[in-house]
């Protein structure tokens, strides 16, 4: 286990390094999100429950769960096969519920594969209005629209285009736009070891340069007063505030104040290696495993000026 | 790929055969918009059609992969799921035995005509179709769940 490389972080997390460590190397149990489109919530607890699978409700969703899989796969159910239930892990609802879509609006996912979020936020829009899931990738596109399939999602639009250039193509058009960008992932850890050998501090500077050029484009793409949530499945500051605070500097957003009722989060950070961001950063949120035994999140509300 | 949105008579065909086949009452799409690309009918969101123009968009895909167009039109399992408890006809409920058939990819037995709706204590399943005294199993073979893995 190559958890030193997260040594770099041991002043962000201060007392709490080891305990942070400790959850890091801890398995992480499923997550379900109960597809409301197709089933109620209840309804859908009480027959998973009939095929032996025990639920625990996250406290910062309701339509989430935490699943303890006994002798019985949830994947391999026919609840799954019927899209009543999409294996999510649970911090990972977190960004839809800070983007709050409502019904009838037009709203982007600039990198939405495999649509685990893209399809919360269609679920969250009653599959109303408009959902452009936009992805570079065409196999990642593939599991997108299988999984949006299952789950009966009818106002996605799905293409492939270069997030970086979207914004400029299609400016001031989206009510509010979700980037969940690609990262370094350090925070899936609990869920893929593999995390730790590809990471570098290589990786990182060149993960942190191509997402302040999406957020740039995301950011282009929002209605003037729009919303913006930036995201990652990473600790490390150089995704996080360092990209936010580059979006701020540059005059294209403002910070807004993240709060999601049931979930244990942190400040963002003001510094970092010397580098002071802006004073607004606190205002976003750093999702620890410790906190809600979830991977780790970062997650920013911003807003168009 | 290009997207045409259906509208008038080219709208009320594909809602004449769902009504007449599968018994689904066309008032049910009023909330929902048809486009074709190829031969693949997509069911969408009315904004969709309404606010988005797709047929300008450079979409891969929009809305719900519905029918197929071939020789005839074919429902698509996630379209018959989609539609669910408003399909009222070509129904064919099937036992815990033949659902663990049909997940598994395996056809059943059966004489008949056309196509029929799987159902399994109210669930729609998917599609099959009638082919010389059996039912061909139209699930898609990336949705399939092996018989030996079946939870439940």
């Amino acid at each position: 286990m190559n958890l030193e490389k997260f040594g770099r972080y041991r002043e962000i997390f201060g007392d709490e390094y080891d305990e942070f460590l400790e959850y890091s190397a801890r398995p992480l149990k499923k997550c379900v999100r109960i597809n409301t489109l197709k089933i109620g919530v209840e309804e859908c607890v009480e027959r998973l429950e009939k095929r032996g699978l025990s639920l625990e409700r996250l406290p910062w969703i309701e339509n989430g769960f935490r699943v303890e899989e006994k002798n019985c796969l949830i994947g391999h159910t026919l609840e799954h096969f019927l899209g009543l239930v999409y294996v999510q892990e649970g911090a990972s609802m977190v960004p839809p519920l800070v983007l709050r879509p409502e019904e009838g609006e037009i709203v982007l996912d600039l990198a939405a594969a495999p649509g685990s979020k893209t399809t919360q936020i269609s679920e969250m829009m009653k599959n109303t209005g408009i959902v452009v899931a936009n992805d570079v990738s065409y196999k990642r596109i593939k599991s997108l629209r299988s999984n949006a399939e299952r789950l009966g999602i009818v106002n996605l639009v799905v293409t492939r285009l270069d997030g970086r250039r979207f914004g400029r193509r299609y400016p001031g058009v989206f009510d509010r736009v979700l980037l969940d960008a690609p990262c370094s992932s350090e925070g899936s850890v609990r869920k893929d070891w593999g995390v730790l050998n590809r990471l570098s501090l290589r990786l990182i500077r060149r993960m942190s340069r191509l997402q302040k050029s999406l957020l740039t484009s995301a950011l282009e793409a929002v209605k003037p007063g729009g919303t913006v949530v930036y995201s990652t499945c990473t600790v490390a500051p150089e995704e996080n505030e360092e990209v936010v605070d580059h979006a701020v500097k540059s005059g294209l957003a403002a910070v807004e104040p993240v709060k999601v009722p049931g979930l244990v989060t942190r400040p963002g950070l003001t510094e970092w290696n010397g580098r002071k961001f802006d004073d607004s950063l606190e205002r976003c949120i750093r999702i620890w495993p410790q906190d809600n035994d979830t991977q780790a999140f970062f997650v920013a509300k911003l807003v168009r000026i | 790929m290009r997207f045409e949105v259906l509208r008038g008579k080219k709208r009320e065909e594909i809602l004449g055969y769902l009504q007449e086949e599968f018994g689904v009452d066309p008032e049910f799409f009023s909330d929902y918009c048809l486009l074709r690309s190829g031969n693949r009918i997509w069911l969408a969101s009315r904004d969709i059609c309404e606010k988005g123009r797709p047929e300008s968009f450079p979409a891969e895909a929009v809305g719900l992969s519905f029918l197929r167009v071939g020789k005839g039109l074919k429902l698509t399992t996630s379209g018959a799921q989609f539609l669910g408890s408003r399909i009222k006809k070509r129904i064919m409920d099937v036992g815990e035995d033949e659902l663990a058939r049909l997940l598994s990819g395996l056809d059943l037995r059966g004489e008949g005509e056309g196509y029929v709706v799987f159902r399994f204590r109210g669930d729609v399943i998917g599609i099959g179709r009638f082919v010389d005294g059996r039912v061909k199993n139209m699930i898609p073979k990336s949705r399939r769940i092996p018989l030996k893995e079946l939870s439940g």
